[in-house]
């Protein structure tokens, strides 16, 4: 019997001894992002005001050529130029609806009114009238600098800082990697039977699937 | 040994310590059993860094509410000191208090997040988190249209692009509960609610029991498994004590509403980073700030009402359908 407990204890020994070095937590793979994934300054550029482009080594206004050059006519793809410019702006398919025919430099609202291209946001508030109210009170839209109402560094974005005016819906982007377990698998284990049976709330739900009609 | 071995019927025969070859044997044998297991019990220690040991000022180091200035300050210079030896980096570490009069809230949009995760590594990148295993405050739920049922959400979703027509997008971090389960459960108030409303773990008081973290309802608590793997360029060097400085084994950490930067009138990072600008955040205390105008003219509703812990984070939608994909915005 003594040396059966002997045994056992320098078998249990031998067991520890060897074993002390496998209890290290397995590392996987760090996952690498990119800066400008992550970049929390990355906003469009927009146009400035009044809006300039290089052109053959000079910083030409709009109104430089379209001053010059008689403007097209109301429909918006009879065009020559600005070809890349594809408008998919729901029902506001007409570039005179926004830019004005005889100052290429200003933007016109609806009632024929002028306007520059910093105040783009009356623009856009002329039909999209609820979100301009949620902008105008920060509940639309993004802030930056701070949230301290009285911090002179806090701005809110133009609405041109984040949508294409030309394409305002958010293109659809590729999202970062999904998040992978401590345990080492997906999250995917959490929807195997042995949880569903295990977890109360999963059971009683309706959409637990084959696994909620088992007594 | 060889004495021993030598004689010739050892069995039976005592020598002048009263001592049998087999009882010897058998009493070495478990000497150096026992002997071996305690070297093996004890190696732990030959793995240990030099930086492992505590020294002196962090074993006497006191809780963050009793610390003076003075016992404070020291606490910086010792944390700052172990921050440059482990990683060659100079940190600006600092002890923020809460302003006077704000109270620091978080509110949503769920029809404008389009589940990118940018707020994710955002927050990972600003607050020092282990890069493996991960550690990320923030995860973000695949909701179907038509639920807020959250078994129904998907953590791990992966498509080439994002968002999906059918489905919206719900992240959950830290709601900052203003009745918050996890900091009564502690029991060595390593954690508590700050006056500006935020939850903070002292990660020199934490003894690791992850009591905290069985009790949050909204599982925003995460633990250090491991030792945090950083590297010296993963580093932020904008640090606090009871937000961002490197943490250890065997401590819990979660979101603190990027405490080193908001009480310096900054934004957290996961606003700064939003593409959608789903993200609002600010003084509720404030009549003309984001999140009381939010509250005021928004449907919001908050995770888990039912278990009462009165969170600091809302939700809400647009007061119109959700848009299939592509459509005007």
């Amino acid at each position: 019997m003594r040396i059966f407990i002997t045994t056992l204890f320098l078998l249990l020994t031998a067991w520890f001894a060897l074993g002390s070095g496998s209890g290290h937590l397995h590392r996987p793979e760090r996952v690498s992002i990119a800066p400008k994934d992550i970049d929390r300054d990355a906003a469009r550029t927009i146009m400035g005001d009044p809006p300039v482009s290089i052109m053959g080594g000079q910083s030409m206004s709009c109104d430089s050529c379209h001053g010059i050059f008689e403007s097209g006519l109301e429909e918006a793809e009879v065009r020559n130029q600005h070809l890349e410019i594809k408008l998919e702006h729901g029902l506001n398919a007409r570039c005179y609806n926004c830019h004005s025919r005889e100052n290429r430099n200003m933007l016109i609202l609806p009632g024929k009114v002028e306007i520059g291209f910093s105040q783009v946001q009356q623009l856009c508030a002329s039909c999209h009238g609820p979100t301009y109210r949620d902008w105008s009170t920060g509940v639309h839209g993004k802030s930056r600098g701070s949230w301290d109402m009285d911090a002179p560094e806090r701005r809110l974005m133009l609405c041109t800082e984040c949508h294409d005016p030309h394409h305002p819906a958010f293109r659809p982007l590729a999202p970062l990697p999904a998040p992978r377990s401590i345990h080492g698998g997906s999250d995917n284990t959490l929807q195997t039977p042995h949880f569903d049976q295990r977890n109360p709330l999963r059971r009683r739900h309706p959409s637990a699937g084959s696994s909620s009609s088992k007594p | 040994m060889s004495n021993e071995n030598s004689s010739a019927n050892p069995a039976l025969r005592q020598d002048g310590l009263g001592l049998s070859r087999r009882s010897f044997l058998r009493n070495s044998g478990a000497a150096v059993g026992g002997m071996a297991a305690a070297v093996a019990a004890l190696s732990p220690l030959l793995e240990l860094q030099a930086d492992d040991i505590p020294t002196v000022d962090a074993f006497i180091q006191k809780h963050y509410k009793e610390m003076d200035e003075g016992e404070m300050q020291i606490a910086l210079n010792r944390i700052s000191a172990k921050v440059k030896e482990r990683y060659d980096i100079e940190p600006n570490l600092r002890d923020i208090r809460p302003k006077e009069g704000v109270e620091f809230v978080y509110a949503l949009n769920l029809s404008r997040c389009i589940g990118c995760r940018k707020c994710v590594y955002a927050c990972v990148d600003e607050n020092n988190q282990s890069r493996s295993p991960e550690i990320q405050y923030i995860r973000v739920l695949e909701m179907p249209m038509g639920t807020l049922d959250l078994e129904a959400g998907k953590h791990d979703y992966d498509r080439p692009k994002v968002p999906s027509g059918d489905h919206f997008y719900m992240p959950i971090q830290c709601h900052q509960c203003a009745d918050a389960p996890c900091t009564k459960v502690c029991p060595v108030e390593a954690t508590w609610t700050e006056p500006d409303g935020i939850t903070v773990v002292d990660y020199d008081w934490c003894i690791g029991c992850r009591y905290c973290e069985a009790a949050c309802p909204y599982w925003a608590r995460r633990f250090n498994f491991s030792t945090p793997e950083l590297e010296p360029e993963d580093i932020n060097p904008d640090m606090s004590y009871l937000s961002n400085r490197p943490r250890e084994k065997g401590v819990m950490e979660k979101c603190h509403f990027c405490l080193h930067r908001t009480r310096e009138g900054k934004m957290p990072a996961c606003q700064e980073v939003c593409p959608t600008g789903a993200r609002k955040f600010g003084n509720v205390l404030d009549p003309r700030s984001e999140v009381s105008q939010i509250l005021k003219t928004k449907r919001v509703f908050v995770l888990k009402e039912d278990v009462g812990t009165l969170p600091r984070f809302f939700y809400y939608f647009d007061e119109r359908h959700a848009r299939p994909e592509g459509q005007e915005g």
